[in-house]
């Protein structure tokens, strides 16, 4: 199950939001983006290095600069 | 459709209240003939029922937050982009205007449901779903043609006893003081919620079975 590996690898979920977010790792996985990927191909991207100091954001439709910027604020 | 355009640099939510209230007679219009529509098509059921049998129905619209939190909870990331503040529009939503029949007992519920099917064949349905994958309350979507080709208009018949269980849920998870705000929707609560529509469910076959015997 996603949600299972996801909740394993310290995830945790936005209910306001609908995204799943790790402030360790500073990744952030939309709902949409979940549901539409299957659990291999989430594995690896859960498992992959996060690049830089900022979040990241797994969106279906990458996100513009002013929502990075509000997710940012709100997940801290 | 919002009047400002984005050069005005206001802000998406500013944009959506404006339109809310222009469209705000148009839903209250939507609302009303949806409710008479519905409490006339089942009016026959309601003369029916025995005495330990319930019909009852509310409307609601949509208030003005609520169409704008629901609005943005669509968007991936449930958030606006604020560089495309005039790409959004409540009219998007499906159930600014809204009625509810709440029927005790369950096996009313299909009864109804079935009346008021053949009055709104070509509306959408959309389940509330169950645990199970079934059909907790069956629940349609579409337009009041008389009325409006703008408003969604959406009604749900409903078990009584989940649904007023369901008014107080509502107003305690979705509608939270700023202070519960991002602690009332939490997982738990939510577990809990799917436990007593299980057995509030459970209730309502026990009691038809009694009543039955």
């Amino acid at each position: 199950m996603k949600k299972d590996m996801l909740r394993e690898a310290d995830y945790r979920y936005n209910f306001d939001r609908d995204i799943y977010f790790n402030r360790g790792t500073k990744k952030a996985f939309s709902l949409e983006f979940v549901d539409d990927r299957d659990e291999k191909e989430l594995a690896e991207l859960i498992a992959a290095n996060s690049t830089g100091n900022g979040w990241t954001f797994y969106f279906n439709s990458g996100p513009s600069e002013s929502v990075k910027r509000e997710l940012e604020s709100v997940l801290g | 459709m919002p009047r400002r355009t984005p050069e005005d640099r206001i802000k998406v939510e500013d944009l959506l209240r404006e339109e809310y209230f222009d469209i705000l007679p148009e839903i209250r219009r939507v609302v009303r003939q949806l409710e008479a529509q519905i409490r006339c098509h089942t009016l026959p059921i309601l003369q029916s029922l025995e005495v330990h049998e319930q019909l009852v129905v509310k409307s609601r619209l949509k208030d003005c937050e609520s169409a704008l939190k629901s609005l943005r909870r669509r968007q991936e990331g449930g958030t606006f982009d604020l560089e495309k503040p005039g790409g959004y529009t409540l009219t998007q939503l499906p159930d600014l205007a809204g009625v509810r029949i709440l029927v005790f007992p369950r096996s009313r519920l299909m009864e109804v449901d079935s009346a008021l099917r053949t009055l709104f064949a070509d509306w959408d349905f959309d389940p509330v779903p169950d645990d199970a994958g079934g059909v907790l309350a069956p629940k349609y979507n579409g337009f009041c043609d008389e009325i409006s080709r703008t408003v969604r208009a959406d009604y749900q018949v409903v078990p009584m006893l989940i649904g007023l269980f369901w008014e107080v849920e509502h107003s305690a998870l979705y509608k939270p003081a700023p202070a519960f705000k991002g602690k009332a929707d939490s997982e738990p609560l939510r577990k809990l919620n799917s436990d007593v529509v299980r057995v509030l469910t459970r209730f309502e076959s026990e009691f038809e079975e009694f009543i039955r015997a």
